[in-house]
């Protein structure tokens, strides 16, 4: 009877180690062909959307108009398996120059940046008849 | 007595036989398993490479010579024409050439290698196509998308790029 158990726990042990092993390789190879969606990635499309908005004026009608809707527009075309979110400041004077949010928007269905690879770009630029400011990009995986 | 140990024997061998073959079958698929992963892996990340420095150079540079306006005799292909601006002529050019030459011109060097671009503008409410050449990747092992926004007439505008192998 005993002799029978210790058999019968041996092929148990034998067999969830064998499990294991197996269980452990595919996990360890599963991961090895995954996509690496790297954080440059996303860095560049920040990069390119404030450099875009910058570029054809729409940061700083934005900032005149205290509207955001264009920029809302925007970052709603961007792909759906990303999040972005531009939030916008005045500069103060010198030599404090404190920040202070003025507005900000982000992609439909994306409420909190995730703390996982989060990438975030920013630029400064000047609005007509206003002084300086900067625009924040936060973009990561939805 | 003796039959029957020389039975438990024999049942056990077949057994633990059994158990090995096995192990074995299931260590060999794994490591061909492992080592296909490992050149899709390796594949993806040469394709990512290209990919990404290939929509830079579009992108970020001019190209060379700067005013460049055939394909088969640049020495590198640049969309820009300064701040994300997209040079519609050079874009005009590019899209235009034959694959062969933009393969070559583009940088994508290496048997198997293919690309498609598409660009899309902004026309009010979504980006609209407006450019689609390149080859086409319907066969192809491992295909990278990179995306990058820039500016063509100053609308916003979405390059596409496709690279394969």
């Amino acid at each position: 009877m005993k002799r029978g158990i210790f058999y019968a726990l041996d092929a148990i042990i034998a067999i969830a180690l064998f499990v294991i092993m197996v269980s452990a390789g595919f996990v360890v190879l599963g991961g090895w062909g995954a996509y690496s969606y790297d954080n440059s990635a996303l860095a560049v499309t920040g990069h390119d959307m404030l450099t875009v908005l910058d570029v054809n004026g729409t940061l700083s009608d934005a900032v005149v108009n205290d509207n955001v809707d264009t920029i809302k527009n925007f970052i709603d075309l961007l792909p759906s398996y990303m999040c972005n979110s531009i939030l916008i400041y005045s500069v103060g004077e010198p030599p404090v120059y404190n920040l202070t949010r003025i507005g900000g928007v982000v992609s439909e269905g994306c409420s909190n940046v995730t703390a996982q690879g989060v990438a975030i770009a920013s630029r400064t630029f000047i609005p007509p008849g206003k002084g300086l400011h900067m625009a924040e990009a936060y973009v990561w995986y939805r | 007595m003796g039959r029957r140990k020389a039975q438990l024997f024999t049942t056990d061998l077949s057994i633990s036989f059994s158990v090995v073959v096995i192990v074995i079958i299931l260590t060999t698929l794994l490591w061909i398993y492992s080592l296909e992963r490992k050149a899709i892996y390796r594949s993806q990340s040469e394709l990512q490479q290209i990919s990404r420095d290939v929509a830079y150079t579009l992108v970020d540079t001019p190209g060379y010579p700067e005013s460049w306006t055939d394909v088969s005799t640049a020495s590198a292909i640049g969309l820009s024409s300064g701040n994300h601006e997209i040079d519609p002529v050079k874009l005009a050019a590019l899209s235009s050439a034959s694959y062969d030459d933009s393969l070559d011109a583009l940088g994508i060097i290496g048997s198997g290698y293919g690309f498609h671009i598409d660009v899309d503008v902004y026309g009010g409410s979504a980006f609209t196509p407006t450019y689609s050449f390149g080859g086409n990747s319907s066969a192809a092992n491992v295909v990278v998308v990179h995306q990058r926004y820039a500016l063509l007439n100053h609308s916003w505008t979405r390059l596409t790029l496709k690279v394969w192998q």
